[in-house]
């Protein structure tokens, strides 16, 4: 870990970076769900539903949709947590068979419960990624890996095969379908994952770690992070999940998990980016703050050049200062990365406003309609020489049309 | 808990592994006999359920989607009963006493846009009787894992058929009913995205057994309780295993289940004394060994294992000895000694006085949220303590959301400590509070509240694991949960909302008193030894 005086004289420097950057184009991401437009009532035909999503011509209307925001990067996603939503070989016969006597799957009283993405004969995600590069876009997974802001649900049938990976808590509870990276076993199975994904060419893989639940220091008290800790640090006690040591632990397993994933992408000739996504940003940029909350070392991920694009999902602004205080923690983070490599900052839609960096959330505070808001977080993230927005999610309607329009012309030149 | 099992024989094979009258490590009161496979070939033969004469339905893949087949051990000969194109799903299948069999169905035929609409995508049941199949249920929603009552009169379910949410309840109807009307039990896993599963009834019917998963962040319990009235539930199983699929022996001393125990290599079948509550865990060898059915007889166990690649249904001898039952405890009722008060002072503003006399004053938000920072005089580390709070409610809360009376925070937890609440999805009351794992825990008033009425209730949590209900015009209530985890060190207490203020009460709380110990007028609800001794003495 580079001391702070370090990150300040690189920081220095990137402010050279940035006003190069300044003049570049912003790359706008649209993150695409499109189990979530499978509810979306046609008005042309009530009680009918807009997008057939378990079709190609259902998923072209969606990435039609999509593309109203101007997004030139389209990452779409194959899976809701564990959940796969592909015809996948990995999973085995138990996502075709689509039920689980502990549980129902999420939403099961609409139609979203009702979708079998996993037995349809054409395999659309790869379908779509294919649309994607048709269209003359830049395609890629919107990889929520081990996403679980829905578990139970989310956790597909290889998670619940495997309970011998499960996370536990200090305490040794259970946290039933949640699995930890620090098996071996849990490791090759989402490269094998990985490997189904990039056999569809993606030219991006983003990678979540910020939704609540999956990636916590808390949940990974298993057996290999406790041989991992007696071999550090010999019978000490096993640490509360808050202590950095045991933070830092779970990073190094974490670390290893996006190494391994690299050097399978660079199989790919060219290899895709690969982006990841972290979000509780405050002032200074928090490294130990994420690490705490995600087992995750930003900085040292972005110092061993291991990723191509740091996505920041959430900063903590203060209501007070919105705009200011947004402007500070960016250009903190933008310091510390110093150009060794691309940072996208998130503009969310009107749903999914989780860490409130949606215009709404600006425009309640300001009292500034969204796309002025929209406009005004798009000058700062150019401002700081940041390489592009995320928009987190583009669902049908998540982006008011006045925003959708801002967005689409964030390039042109403004008087 | 008593009799876990630890993994013993990880690569040793088959066939090699075992010799007939081997008992379990730790578990020596329950003897095993050697697993014999009963079907092989491709395809997966899940959910095996066995009819009087010995016959077993089961589920397979074989042929793509899931198909029902008969197996007759006595001859070798399997029978498809229900087949059809890939995308049919009949599944979870449960005999009836006269052999027919009951099972869930679904059959989607084109994408969910074009069918969902018709209405007619849903998982129900269905009947299969001398050839015919009859449907029991219908709708858009999933009726799941099946059980035909030992007289053979109604067939007990897990539905989601009135669940706005994620979760899934239990309920039954009776085959005597030729409008197979949906009895559900209003007050088991309500929580919005909570299941409750596989449920089944006793020998003679008085009490019910099923798996539930509390929370999203949880783990699958075994629970019983009163058939129909389901209050007095008492949960069987830790938090820190995760257990389902139970299954009663015929004479009602046992129960199978699939559990998992971390340090274990994988799913395992378990077997429960149910009146000492000593459990272990059979050697099945290689692979995931999971939803165990009894033979008729109560000598041997049937259940899938996937040892081979597929999942294939084996047969094990089980033969489990007297254990003595646990002594029926003495209830020691530590007396009440109050900790902590909400009162007004002079000026009518409330402050939080604890028993030594200090105060506290709120801060008070969002037009009368009360928020007290590092309370003191609820530390309940390792005590029985109690809640004990009059109210009024002004308006019920909204479906998937709760009215949060009172809620505590304490550093080990991501949510509550404890709180008393009102649930949005069927306006009962609940107490909840944590296990020693940091497992929620709750006991609910069963009925639902009604807006504009006074209550008065008193809450109990009790160190062994037990949990207790009075409230106005109810009858004393008791759930046995689990041990209570660390409440030391609080760092907010707050009344009439939840986390970050949110989940308000919309209601006034006329008194609220905490503290140790059994309040006086306390009435102790049914334990599992008495529910235990009702069905034995029936």
């Amino acid at each position: 870990m580079k001391p702070l005086f370090a990150h300040l004289a690189i920081g220095m420097l990137a402010c050279g970076v940035a006003a190069i950057a300044d003049s570049k184009p912003l790359e706008i991401i649209a993150l695409v769900d499109h189990y979530d437009f499978a509810a979306v009532p046609d008005p042309a035909h009530p009680g009918q539903y807009a997008y057939d999503t378990e079709t190609s011509e259902g998923c072209a209307k969606i990435l039609d949709h999509v593309l109203l925001t101007g997004a030139k990067t389209i990452l779409w996603r194959p899976q809701a947590g564990s959940m796969l939503r592909y015809p996948t070989k990995e999973e085995g016969y138990l996502s075709r068979y689509g039920m689980d006597k502990r549980r129902i799957l999420i939403n099961d009283k609409q139609i979203y419960s009702w979708v079998r993405y996993q037995e349809t004969e054409l395999n659309l995600f790869d379908y779509c990624m294919g649309l994607i590069r048709e269209r003359g876009l830049c395609c890629g997974v919107h990889w929520p890996f081990e996403q679980n802001h829905w578990s139970p649900f989310t956790f597909g049938p290889w998670n619940q095969e495997h309970p011998q990976f499960w996370c536990l808590t200090k305490e040794g509870a259970i946290w039933q379908g949640h699995t930890s990276l620090s098996f071996p076993e849990v490791m090759e199975h989402k490269l094998r994952i990985a490997d189904e994904l990039l056999a569809t060419k993606p030219e991006v893989i983003y990678m979540e770690t910020w939704r609540e639940g999956g990636w916590s220091p808390r949940l990974e008290y298993v057996q290999p992070m406790v041989a991992r800790w007696r071999e550090r640090y010999g019978d000490a006690e096993l640490p509360n999940p808050q202590d950095l040591r045991w933070c830092e632990l779970v990073a190094e397993v974490n670390h290893e998990w996006y190494r391994r994933l690299r050097e399978r992408m660079s199989r790919l000739n060219p290899p895709p980016r690969l982006m990841v996504g972290i979000a509780y940003f405050g002032p200074g940029g928090s490294r130990d703050d994420i690490l705490r909350v995600r087992g995750i070392d930003w900085p040292k991920m972005v110092e061993e050049h291991l990723i191509d694009g740091l996505v920041v999902m959430g900063v903590n602004w203060d209501k007070q200062r919105p705009f200011e205080s947004t402007k500070e923690i960016y250009q903190d983070i933008m310091n510390i990365v110093a150009g060794r490599c691309q940072v996208f900052f998130s503009i969310q839609g009107l749903s999914y406003d989780y860490r409130q960096d949606g215009p709404e959330s600006y425009a309640k505070v300001t009292g500034l309609p969204q796309e002025k808001c929209a406009i005004r977080m798009m000058d700062i993230i150019k401002e700081v020489g940041a390489a592009g927005i995320v928009l987190e999610v583009v669902d049908h309607e998540n982006f008011v049309p006045e925003v959708r329009e801002t967005l689409k012309h964030v390039n042109d030149e403004r008087p | 808990m008593t009799d876990m099992r630890h993994v013993l024989l990880g690569a040793i094979s088959l066939c090699a592994m075992l010799c007939v009258g081997a008992t379990a490590e730790e578990a020596p009161w329950l003897k095993q006999g050697n697993p014999v496979q009963l079907t092989f070939g491709d395809g997966n033969d899940t959910e095996a359920a066995i009819a009087q004469d010995g016959r077993i339905a089961y589920q397979s893949d074989v042929h793509g989607g899931q198909q029902l087949f008969v197996l007759d051990p006595a001859s070798g000969k399997t029978e498809c009963i229900l087949s059809g194109r890939p995308n049919l799903m009949a599944v979870y299948p449960a005999w009836t006493p006269d052999g027919g069999i009951v099972y869930a169905l679904s059959k989607p035929e084109r994408t969910a846009a074009v069918e969902y609409p018709n209405g007619d995508i849903g998982c129900n049941l269905w009947l299969w009787k001398h050839g015919v199949h009859t449907r029991l249920t219908k709708g858009l929603w999933r009726d799941i894992t099946p059980s035909v009552s030992p007289d053979g009169k109604q067939v007990w379910f897990a539905t989601n058929s009135e669940r706005d949410g994620d979760g899934i309840s239990l309920a039954w109807l009776s085959l005597d009913d030729p409008e197979h009307v949906i009895h559900r039990l209003p007050n088991i896993a309500t929580g919005g995205s909570n299941a409750a599963v596989s449920p089944s009834l006793s020998r003679k019917g008085n009490l019910l057994l099923w798996a539930q998963l509390n929370s999203p962040r949880d783990t699958s319990t075994l629970w019983l309780g009163p058939a129909k009235t389901s209050g007095d539930s008492q949960c069987l199983t830790p938090s820190t295993m995760s257990c389902y699929a139970p299954s009663w022996s015929p004479d009602g001393k046992h129960i199978a289940f699939t559990g998992f125990k971390p340090g274990d290599k994988g799913w395992g079948i378990w077997v429960m004394d149910i009146h000492s509550r000593r459990f272990g865990r059979l050697e099945t060898g290689d692979g995931n060994a999971k939803s165990p059915r009894w033979t008729p007889d109560g000598k041997s166990l049937v259940y899938e294992n996937n040892a081979t690649g597929f999942y294939k249904l084996y047969r094990v001898d089980v033969e489990c000895a007297p254990l003595q039952p646990l002594p029926k405890e003495a209830w020691i009722r530590e007396a009440a000694t109050p900790t902590g008060q909400l009162v007004r002072n002079a000026d009518g503003n409330h402050v939080w006085r604890t028993a030594d006399g200090k105060e506290q004053t709120p801060a008070v938000v969002n037009g009368g949220i009360l928020n007290i920072r590092q309370p003191e005089g609820i530390d309940f580390d390792g005590k029985t303590f109690y809640l004990k709070a009059r109210f009024r409610i002004d308006r019920l809360p909204d479906n998937e959301v709760a009215g949060v009376i009172v809620s505590a925070f304490y550093p080990f937890h991501f949510a509550a400590g404890w709180q008393l609440f009102i649930s949005g999805n069927d306006h009962t009351l609940r107490f909840s509070s944590r296990s020693a794992a940091g497992a929620y825990l709750d006991i609910s008033s069963g009925a639902p509240l009604e807006a504009g009425r006074d209550y008065e209730v008193l809450a109990v949590h009790e160190p062994n694991g037990r949990m207790h209900m009075n409230l106005t015009g109810l009858p004393p209530l008791s759930t046995q949960v689990e041990v209570s985890g660390p409440l030391s060190s609080a760092v907010l207490l707050t009344f009439k909302a939840g986390l970050d203020n949110n989940l308000p009460f919309v209601g006034e709380i006329l008194s609220f008193e905490c503290g140790t110990g059994f309040p006086e007028a306390f009435v102790l609800g049914k334990t599992l030894d008495d529910l235990l001794e009702e069905e034995e003495n029936d």
